[in-house]
């Protein structure tokens, strides 16, 4: 791995640790139906992210095939899903919305009336139009089915991250001679594990398509996205000082992504991009080396 | 061919992340504090009560205390928690002292009404940027002291027993 990789590897890792530590302050102000609101856009980041980029044909080597590369994609976040209505007791003044975890980077207190004490709501930890996530992947296809893995392991002063992801992608119409184009099915699995504060796992299922035109490959592709997150955390009580541990769990507000996209295919070199529609949309680039 | 292709990458990431790394290096959050004044089975008369409100008593203004890099008022308000006679009326005025600075608030109230809604203390932009003025800098000032006085009740007679919590917000920002 030449220098270069390291770094965007290194860059990657510091903005989730970053964001681990960024994650626990704010968490520990919310209880379990109000972290929900606040991290669920996160969830659906990490959704459509890991959905991204797991395809760039439908075409799968008859015999033979390995493939090496890097996926980057911008997830686009779209302005409703930076704000939630909280969910306060009764006798509390609503007047205003409560950012969520890409909301404005200010916090929130809602006043109430009589026993109702002052209610803290977090701050948003950046208000992004779209999140950049990369990360690297190999492909391994024998007999028209493609093994697809991604992993990365990391320790920095004491904190674990861990990304693993894992599909299989058949062709489907190697079985019709002389189909016009390229159809297969793909089921993938990835899972993220951040210290002991998210354990994440996400499942996309998929119809892809694609033609060939020389050097250009057009594709396109269905999937089906869910995800859940186990957010593990400590939640204090700003007005009693009370402290209790809390496991949720938070599912993506996924559900069915489109995507259509071009490929240019050197010998040993593909270049791909595409842009897919869903909870959030997804801008996604790939260079992989391809044999 | 590859290593340009991996140096696009790497800068295209190094300066995205260069934008998020930045905003993900601090942490804005509002503190309240909360002060309860306390006037229990008393002949009804004019009340003077006193209190601090100290950002150093609170646990979390402690824990954020040394990477605090600004702080500012965000808001007072008076919630009403027990109160022995539903009609009663009078004259509020709240003082707040810092730094030889003075704040006055007051209105004319029915305490009965904030056993629901909070009373909220309006301020001109120019006594907030007093007070932002007064807790700015590492050596800012953190405790406000306060002179609440109710006076020109009615009833004006009676015994009276009314509870209530005087709520400061504070906002900070604080690296972490």
């Amino acid at each position: 791995m030449n220098k270069i990789t390291v770094i965007v590897f290194f860059i990657i890792l510091l903005f989730t640790s970053a964001v681990n530590a960024q994650l626990e302050d704010r968490l520990n102000l919310l209880d379990e139906s109000e972290v929900k609101n606040y991290a669920r856009p996160l969830v659906t980041t990490f959704t459509s992210g890991m959905s991204a980029g797991a395809f760039n044909t439908a075409d799968v080597p008859r015999f033979f095939g390995f493939s090496i590369g890097v996926k980057a994609m911008f997830v686009f976040i779209p302005d409703d899903q930076k704000s939630f209505t909280p969910n306060l007791p009764e006798g509390y003044v609503i007047d205003k919305d409560a950012p969520t975890i890409y909301g404005q980077k200010t916090g929130v207190t809602y006043l109430g009336g009589g026993s109702n004490p002052p209610i803290v709501y977090p701050g948003g930890i950046t208000e992004p139009t779209s999140i950049p996530i990369a990360f690297p992947q190999v492909t391994l296809s024998l007999y028209g089915t493609e093994l697809l893995l991604r992993y990365v392991p990391l320790t920095i002063e004491d904190e674990d991250f861990t990304l693993f992801g894992a599909g299989l992608k058949h062709s489907v119409s190697q079985y019709i001679p002389l189909f016009p184009i390229d159809v297969a099915v793909q089921v993938l699995y990835n899972k993220l594990e951040l210290s002991d504060i998210v354990d994440a796992s996400h499942m996309a299922y998929g119809l892809i398509v694609s033609k060939s035109f020389a050097l250009l490959t057009v594709y396109g592709g269905v999937q089906y996205e869910t995800s859940s997150f186990d957010f593990s955390y400590e939640y204090t009580n700003e007005n009693s000082g009370e402290s209790r541990d809390i496991k949720v769990e938070i599912e993506g507000d996924n559900d069915m992504r489109g995507v259509l996209g071009l490929a240019f295919k050197l010998p040993f070199l593909v270049i791909n991009a595409d842009y897919s529609l869903g909870a959030q949309n997804v801008l996604s680039t790939g260079i992989s080396l391809q044999f | 061919m590859k290593t340009k292709l991996l140096v696009i990458t790497a800068v295209f990431s190094l300066a995205l992340s260069g934008c998020i790394l930045d905003s993900l290096e601090t942490i804005n959050q509002n503190l309240p504090i909360s002060r309860e004044i306390v006037i229990d089975n008393q002949p009804i008369s004019e009340f003077t009560r006193t209190f601090v409100f100290d950002l150093n008593t609170s646990d979390t203004y402690q824990d954020y205390e040394n990477d605090i890099k600004k702080i500012e008022y965000t808001s007072l308000s008076f919630r009403t928690t027990e109160l022995n006679i539903p009609a009663l009326e009078g004259d509020l005025e709240v003082e707040v002292l810092y730094g030889g600075e003075t704040t006055v608030f007051t209105k004319r109230i029915k305490p009965e009404d904030y056993k629901t809604t909070p009373l909220v203390f309006s301020l001109p932009a120019a006594e907030v940027a007093k007070i932002n003025e007064y807790l700015a800098g590492p050596n800012g000032g953190r405790a406000f002291t306060v002179n609440v006085t109710l006076n020109n009740l009615t009833p004006s007679s009676g015994m009276l027993t009314l509870r209530g919590y005087f709520d400061a917000v504070f906002n900070f920002e604080a690296e972490i």
